[in-house]
């Protein structure tokens, strides 16, 4: 709605209405002068009757530029001094002829008339212009928050954009505030500065719980004392300076998705932004929303859509996330309760075979049956271990028990241990004379080289020999465990070191049963040499078979002593 | 083998093993008693006088650890431990309580027996009196004249790895842990310096054993100690 003022003065800044009209008045005046000069000097009257319409020109662009007060005046003024000036009797002011009057009138006439159709206009250019601007905002803020993946950044966003739209309504500062997992509400974004930086005091809480709750806007105004509106700018770092003197308040105004309050955001006002934006509800009609409030609180539905999208998507991650879990979960469960059975098979299958009443089996027969009792029972207890010690590491349980040792005592020590399956083969083991001690969990390390010597045994064919060596470089001691085996699959040397994964269409040789092992062996060694400090990895050897190689950490005073001699000799 | 007539007492609430150990310790010649808790345990121990104790910690009620060291307080009767429990802190511990030696579960039986012949045949030497001088294979040591010898070579040893390899023949057959031979060699105030030991021990092997990388007489138990093996 034009007000009348917006008809009188176009385009006026509220603060300079005494100052426009002394400015149009001047301006009338002066045009008007200058044209009744004009026509006088130039004796144009009565030489062109019609010459006054000179001064219609000016009433016109007077009134499409500077509004109807303007355009009035000029006819006013243009009469009187035409009048004066130009008509008979001259120099007095007299209207003696009736063209004389019909012409004042006519242009009094003009002057209105033109004069509200081009504030019209030009109202509505205005309008268009803004609601341009409105829509390009609302696009950018759109547009802005999209691009951006986290909730705090988009919520930064929208408490900038609505800082920059709405600057002109009194809205200094902007702040958004999120229901946190407990429910309490905590400082999102804000306009100004870094949300770590800021902080809210408690009046400003409570409000901002009020307004949750009750879903209506809240003012809340700082102190009158100057302490505490002094309270109050300490813990904003940026202050408005050539506001400073003006009265600020804060206006808390609610978040809503549908009937729900979702958040609430904290405005900063100036004291001119009394009645906006005006309260809302499911009652209210679309058009009883000033533009401006409707606009704002297009914004506002903007962010609650934003923070419910991220909601909705936190959720759905979760989901997802329970879902793989628990498909992950029962595929473990499946591949372990496989690889416990396995060897429980083939002890029971042995144990009732050699129950059998009716057979009576010759001693190398029974021999074998026992044999393989044995076997699967401490391929059962080697499985078992590892799951325990996987469990452990993913539990985060594990925590070595740290003493030194020299690598070559658990080397030899497992080698020697694994005399029955390492049976057959050649291994060669080559450790370094300048080995130093390391800090090392002894059964950890030990169940390290079984799982890998294991390894070794069951990928390559019998026979073939394994080498173990064991060097220091670059302040590590550096252990190698490499075979003569097919090697592995060059996608998979990262991979092999997953829980449960075993390399596909390895070629079984011998009498080796399939598919052994459950996977978690090298899950295990790396789980357990990480847990000492070191790396794993896997190569395959430029002639032929795979070798696995680990680090450990040693400290540099060892690295120079190597096996010396401490102080207690 | 079989050392008939001694007895030994198998400690154990898991009847499945308690039998098997049974049957074959008596197959062997053995002269076999079971208890299946703590207290009955304690109860044989006075009223049988075992010559051997088989104990499991993992007892109900009162724990292994405990019998343990209620035994150890009367008597020096060998105990050999028998436990799940797979971290190295548990084994210390019950041989610092005085076990001697220790099996993991699950276990061979030809282990368990391997055990029990080391620890009465050690039994039998210690009742006897200790022995001047201690023959093993190729290794030879005169304690009244502190002189080592392998394969009737003199070796010289520093006074250190001397006192070690005592300690270490003094207790053949039983385990000893880190902690037990930094303290008999090294004096109390050493607990923490564990890697003095491994290096000691390294030196040791290579001067008595003859393939170091092997050892035969000085054995590593894992994770916990050394032992030292005449066999």
């Amino acid at each position: 709605m034009n007000t009348f003022e917006d008809v009188l003065f176009l385009g006026l800044p509220e603060e300079r209405r005494y100052l426009r009209y002394i400015t149009d008045t001047v301006l009338a005046t002066v045009l008007s002068l200058l044209i009744t000069g004009i026509i006088y000097l130039g004796k144009l009257y009565p030489t062109i009757p019609n010459i006054s319409f000179l001064y219609l020109l000016v009433v016109l662009a007077l009134s499409v530029t500077r509004g109807l007060y303007a355009s009035l005046v000029t006819s006013l003024i243009a009469f009187l001094s035409f009048d004066f000036t130009l008509v008979q009797p001259l120099f007095t002011f007299t209207i003696a002829k009736t063209e004389e009057w019909l012409a004042l009138i006519i242009f009094m006439i003009t002057a209105i008339v033109t004069g509200r159709l081009a504030s019209g206009l030009r109202q509505r250019a205005m309008q268009a212009s803004a609601r341009e601007r409105e829509a390009r905002a609302l696009y950018e803020l759109v547009n802005a928050t999209t691009s951006e993946d986290r909730l705090g950044q988009q919520l930064d966003i929208v408490a900038k954009a609505i800082v920059e739209n709405f600057a002109s309504f009194g809205v200094c500062d902007c702040a958004i505030l999120l229901p946190g997992t407990t429910g309490r509400l905590a400082l999102e974004a804000d306009a100004s500065q870094d949300v770590s930086q800021l902080q809210i005091s408690l009046d400003e809480m409570r409000t901002a719980e009020s307004v949750m709750s009750q879903g209506r806007i809240i003012d809340l105004y700082a102190g009158d004392e100057a302490g505490t509106g002094v309270a109050y700018y300490r813990f904003r770092r940026i202050v408005d300076v050539s506001r400073q003197n003006s009265q600020r308040y804060m206006r808390f105004v609610p978040l809503q998705q549908g009937h729900e309050v979702i958040g609430v955001v904290r405005l900063v006002m100036s004291e001119k932004g009394r009645r906006f934006p005006t309260e809302r509800n499911a009652n209210m009609k679309q058009e009883q929303l000033g533009h401006n409030d409707t606009f704002f609180w297009t914004f506002l539905d903007q962010t609650s859509g934003m923070i419910e999208h991220a909601r909705l998507q936190r959720e759905m991650l979760q989901i997802e996330l329970l879902k793989r879990t628990d498909s992950l979960r029962s595929a473990l469960l499946s591949s372990v309760s496989h690889d416990l059975r396995t060897p429980l098979a083939s002890i029971k299958a042995s144990a009732s075979s050699l129950l059998q009443e009716d057979v009576e089996w010759d001693d190398e027969t029974k021999r074998s049956f026992a044999i393989t009792i044995e076997r699967e029972s401490d391929r059962l207890n080697r499985l078992v271990g590892n799951l325990l010690d996987m469990s452990r590491i993913e539990g985060g349980a594990l925590k070595p028990e740290k003493e030194w040792y020299p690598i070559d005592e658990v080397i030899h020590d497992v080698v020697d241990r694994m005399r029955g399956i390492l049976q057959g083969r050649e291994i060669q083991t080559h450790l370094s004379d300048d080995l130093p001690p390391v800090e090392i969990d002894y059964l950890q390390m030990d169940q390290v080289i079984t799982n890998l010597l294991e390894n070794a045994a069951r990928y390559t064919p019998i026979g073939s020999p394994i080498e173990v060596s064991a060097e220091v470089i670059d302040g590590e001691v550096k252990i190698s465990i490499a075979d003569r085996g097919p090697g592995i699959p060059a996608d998979d040397l990262e991979r092999i070191f997953d829980k449960f994964y075993r390399v596909s269409g390895t070629p079984r040789k011998g009498n080796q049963s399939s598919t052994m092992g459950t996977g978690l062996g090298l899950a295990v060694c790396r789980g357990l040499v990480e847990a000492h400090g070191g790396h794993i990895w896997a190569a395959n050897r430029p002639d032929g078979g795979a070798i696995f190689q680990f680090t450990l950490p040693v400290s540099p005073f060892h690295i120079q002593q190597g096996r010396q001699a401490t102080p207690l000799s | 083998m079989s050392k008939s007539g001694a007895r030994i007492l198998v400690v154990d609430d898991e009847i499945e093993i308690t039998r098997a150990l049974q049957r074959s310790l008596t197959a062997y010649g053995y002269d076999v008693f079971t208890a299946s808790n703590g207290e009955e345990a304690l109860e044989s121990v006075a009223q049988h006088r075992p010559d051997l104790i088989l104990l499991d910690l993992g007892l109900p009620v009162l724990s292994g650890l405990e019998v343990c060291k209620r035994v150890r307080e009367q008597s020096s009767t060998p105990i050999i431990v028998l436990s799940v429990k797979d971290t190295e802190r548990d084994k210390v511990q019950a041989l610092d309580l005085g076990a001697d030696d220790y099996v993991s579960k699950p276990f061979g039986i030809n282990e368990v027996l391997a055990r029990v012949r080391v620890a009465l045949r050690h039994t039998a030497q210690v009742q006897s009196g200790t022995v001047p001088i201690f023959v093993a294979g190729p290794l030879q040591v005169d304690f009244a004249q502190r002189n080592v010898q392998v394969d009737g070579k003199d070796i010289k040893l520093t006074p250190t790895e001397y006192d070690l390899l005592k300690a270490l023949i003094k207790n053949r057959g039983k385990i000893m842990t880190r902690q037990m031979l930094l303290t008999q060699v090294w004096g109390t105030g050493y607990g923490t310096e564990a890697h003095y030991l491994h290096v000691y021990i390294g030196q040791l092997r290579r001067k008595i054993e003859p393939d170091p990388s092997h050892p035969r007489f000085i054995l590593t138990v894992s994770g916990v100690g050394y032992r030292f093996s005449d066999e």
